[in-house]
């Protein structure tokens, strides 16, 4: 096989058993690879009666057919599973150098069932897979776990995915680490590790991906990697990293949360100490992953404080924004906080945004220094975050609700304080869809619950695809927004599928390579035929299992919906406030254009049949959750 | 080696290396036509806990171990280009190459089990053309310092431009 490694390997957990199967040539053509196989795997192999961290649960890693290979920032992997914050479908997606490993150590996915007796990690050299004791790991963080595996294997350059301390304990939103600083932190993947016993996966490979056509796909390739280059990434996240978006976000769109969102963005009077200038000065190098031109990471070192010369990996995006929600505008402080997050294995933004919760029930008189175990949950407290961190990540005391994340911890509080916990199917709202309708109109319907990188369009590519003008930047007016929604989700299943990076492609920047460089380096690297409408139309398939897995697991319409504070209090941006009868008609045409039944939210038969997803519509219909054709 | 002759050279610069291994993969694709950094003749050696990326590479030397120590003469130099190169039809294996030299640049390739070694892709290395960070330099060895100091002094000349000038943020 060209392109993909053509073999998937099936660890079953509980039964300490190893399989090795061949790629189905039709889920490689109808799929891709890694997201989009991975949501097929888990549809049919995950019923919706599965409790996340049940051991029939399973944790699916997929590595696509461009992964590994010379195609611009070919690093991602995908994990999916049945998450244990929305309680349907999950993925979450890393780069670094673990996926290329797992490629050119000839497996396409890696599925996981069941849960191991005992503490176990995956040891994995080609075709020698090996379940190893794990006993002596548990308990250990996750830059421990690196060392000791790399020593134990006798290779100081293996590749290794792990978790740490809370995802042993089921925090529900620990995150699958990688390379010591790249993470699988979306929607509390590292629990469901965790729960399978799975203390990390530890990769080498020398089998290397072989090419169909390899003078044309070298030639594609450099093509493209010509376009990152020549495109305005390279001036803006290329230069500033990610805390570009953030001064975009804060400077000129007038939004990016701040304090639990009692304020709508940092204020002018703090922003010098967290803008591009402060990020600027902390700056040792810059920093890549595997194959990528743009390098949107960097070395940082905290420059003044109780954490001056910590050294680490970052910032993303978020990691600048979970400061600020807790009141901290302190980047040293936020060395401190990614380098903490990475070594235990948590996704840096959970933890975050539940102390900012707890912050605003401590404020509002709801819970006291008492509750906490002495300590001050003050907005700003730099010290208190720490220390409550550190509960989170034990389950210790207080930090035991709020592992829970931050839907079920307000439920189970209760005391009104659910008025002020803000996510969207349990997923944490890191943007505030105050800033446009198609943000809104996206968060609300991302498959994985608030999210800006399932469908939110961040680039023009709507418009060079369908030659018409669309400024995504004015995301005030409605024309188009879920026209360009449904594209930008279809185009984000497609790049996450085959395994590259969305920073540098059309998802985020349209003078980045696309769909068209897509097709073109996917026919010459696996010598199947793909076109640019090809991939778009796999896009809307995986898109429609996603959805269809969600329907099955009880979420409707109901669940695309957006907080109430953010069709009430006004902020700066151009639309101030989202209107409800507006943002309901906005549905409307989103669900229209898909395809889906207005009033459940959920794929039609029709729709479903039209993409060869028979199997699925039968399933739905059985089940009863889609009503079936009327001819 | 007549070090007098300016022949180019193959440098790394671990300080402007960002650790992503382009130069890895499209080694090795030029000498197997597959993606494979396992079998290439480079490697980026990562210190994480520090955030340090060294590329080790042979660095052809004026003096090579490898050569003095080979006990069949199966490496030489080619006296065009400079390269020190591998003949793998006269190579017994022994593998004292690879003990002897001071940065481990000489390979064991997964496949074969053969010892081989950077060739310098016939004089047009593929690495330091996929290096777009400036941290692989292939010239002529005489200008190479001189490459550097502008580099370097670019450095300066941008952080005073800036002190004139705020960032400029959104470029479009």
């Amino acid at each position: 096989m060209h392109g993909w490694a053509g073999k998937i390997l099936r660890v079953d957990l509980s039964k300490k058993k190893i399989t090795k199967q061949d790629l189905p040539m039709d889920w490689a053509t109808q799929f891709l690879g890694s997201a989009g196989i991975n949501a097929k795997i888990l549809y049919d192999e995950v019923g919706p009666e599965v409790d996340p961290y049940d051991p029939q649960n399973r944790l699916i890693f997929g590595f696509g057919p461009l992964c590994g290979t010379s195609a611009p920032s070919s690093a991602r992997y995908t994990v999916t599973t049945k998450g244990p914050l929305s309680f349907a479908f999950s993925d979450s997606n890393s780069g670094g150098h673990f996926g290329p490993e797992v490629k050119y150590a000839g497996y396409d996915q890696i599925i996981f069932k069941g849960a191991a007796d005992t503490p176990a990690y995956l040891s994995i050299d080609d075709e020698e897979v090996v379940l190893k004791d794990g006993s002596h790991l548990w308990g250990k963080d996750v830059w421990e776990t690196e060392e000791i595996i790399r020593k134990e294997l006798g290779d100081p350059s293996v590749k290794i995915a792990a978790i740490g301390p809370p995802g042993e304990k089921l925090v529900r939103y620990s995150a699958i680490i990688n390379d010591h600083a790249r993470a699988a932190g979306w929607g509390g993947v590292g629990g469901v590790m965790g729960s399978k016993k799975l203390k990390a996966v530890a990769v080498r490979g020398t089998k290397g991906v072989q090419i169909a056509d390899p003078v044309e796909f070298e030639r594609l390739s450099l093509k493209s990697i010509e376009l990152v280059l020549k495109s305005p990434k390279m001036s803006t996240v290329g230069v500033y990293g990610k805390p570009w978006l953030n001064w975009l976000r804060n400077e000129v769109q007038k939004s990016n949360p701040t304090k639990n969102y009692i304020l709508p963005r940092v204020p002018p009077e703090e922003w010098p100490k967290v803008g591009l200038e402060a990020f600027k000065q902390r700056i040792v190098k810059w920093k890549g992953c595997f194959n990528c031109p743009l390098h949107c990471s960097h070395i940082v070192m905290a420059k003044s404080g109780p954490f001056q010369g910590t050294v680490g990996e970052g910032f993303e995006y978020n990691q600048m924004i979970d400061g600020q929600m807790m009141g901290i505008y302190d980047l040293d402080f936020i060395v401190k906080w990614t380098n903490e997050t990475n070594r235990l294995g948590l996704d840096c933004d959970g933890p975050a945004y539940s102390i900012a919760w707890a912050m605003e029930l401590y404020e509002k008189g709801l819970i006291s220094s008492k509750d906490l175990d002495g300590i001050e949950l003050t907005w700003g407290n730099q010290e208190a975050a720490l220390l409550m961190l550190d509960k989170i990540a034990n389950r210790e005391g207080f930090g035991d609700l709020l592992a829970e994340g931050i839907e079920l911890a307000a439920r189970k509080f209760g005391k009104g304080s659910e008025l002020f916990a803000y996510h969207i199917k349990g997923g944490r709202m890191e943007i505030d869809p105050r800033t446009g309708w198609a943000t809104a109109l996206s968060h609300a319907t991302s498959t994985r619950g608030a999210d800006h990188l399932k469908g939110t369009p961040l680039s023009n590519a709507f418009g060079v695809w369908k030659n018409i003008p669309y400024d995504f930047t004015d995301d005030s007016k409605i024309d188009y927004k879920a026209e360009a929604v449904v594209f930008f989700e279809n185009l984000n299943a497609v790049i996450d599928s085959l395994g590259l990076c969305k920073n540098d492609t059309w998802s985020q920047s349209a003078e980045c390579p696309g769909l068209r460089e897509f097709a073109e380096m996917m026919t010459a690297l696996t010598g199947v035929g793909f076109t640019a409408s090809q991939l778009l139309e796999i896009g809307e398939r995986i898109y429609n299992v996603e959805r269809a897995y969600n329907s099955r697991c009880n979420l409707t319409r109901e669940n695309d919906k957006i907080p109430d504070k953010f069709f009430k209090d006004p902020i700066e941006t151009k639309i101030k406030v989202l209107d409800r009868e507006r943002f309901e008609k906005l549905k409307n045409q989103y669900y229209e254009l898909r395809g889906w039944d207005i009033e459940t939210g959920h794929p039609t038969e029709k729709k479903l049949k039209e993409l060869g997803l028979q199997d699925v519509a039968v399933d739905l219909k059985k089940r009863g959750i889609i009503k079936p054709l009327l001819d | 080696m007549d070090i007098k002759k300016p022949v180019k050279i193959l440098i790394a610069n671990p300080k402007a290396c960002i650790g992503c291994r382009s130069c890895e993969l499209f080694c090795s694709f030029h000498h197997y036509k597959e993606y494979n950094p396992a079998r290439a003749f480079l490697h980026v050696v990562k210190n994480e806990t520090q955030g340090i990326d060294i590329p080790v590479i042979c660095h052809h030397c004026d003096k090579p171990p490898c050569i003095e120590v080979c006990p069949v003469e199966a490496i030489e130099r080619d006296k065009n280009s400079g390269a020190v190169l591998l003949n793998p039809e006269k190579c017994i294996g022994c593998r004292a190459c690879v003990s002897a030299c001071p940065f481990g640049a000489m390979k064991i390739d997964p496949k074969t089990g053969q010892t081989c070694k950077c060739d310098l892709c016939s004089g047009d290395p593929e690495c330091a053309k996929a290096c777009k960070q400036g941290a692989l330099l292939y010239a002529r060895r005489d200008l190479i310092p001189k490459i550097f100091a502008y580099s370097e002094a670019n450095k300066i000349f941008k952080a005073l431009a800036n002190e004139q000038q705020q960032p400029t943020g959104h470029k479009k």
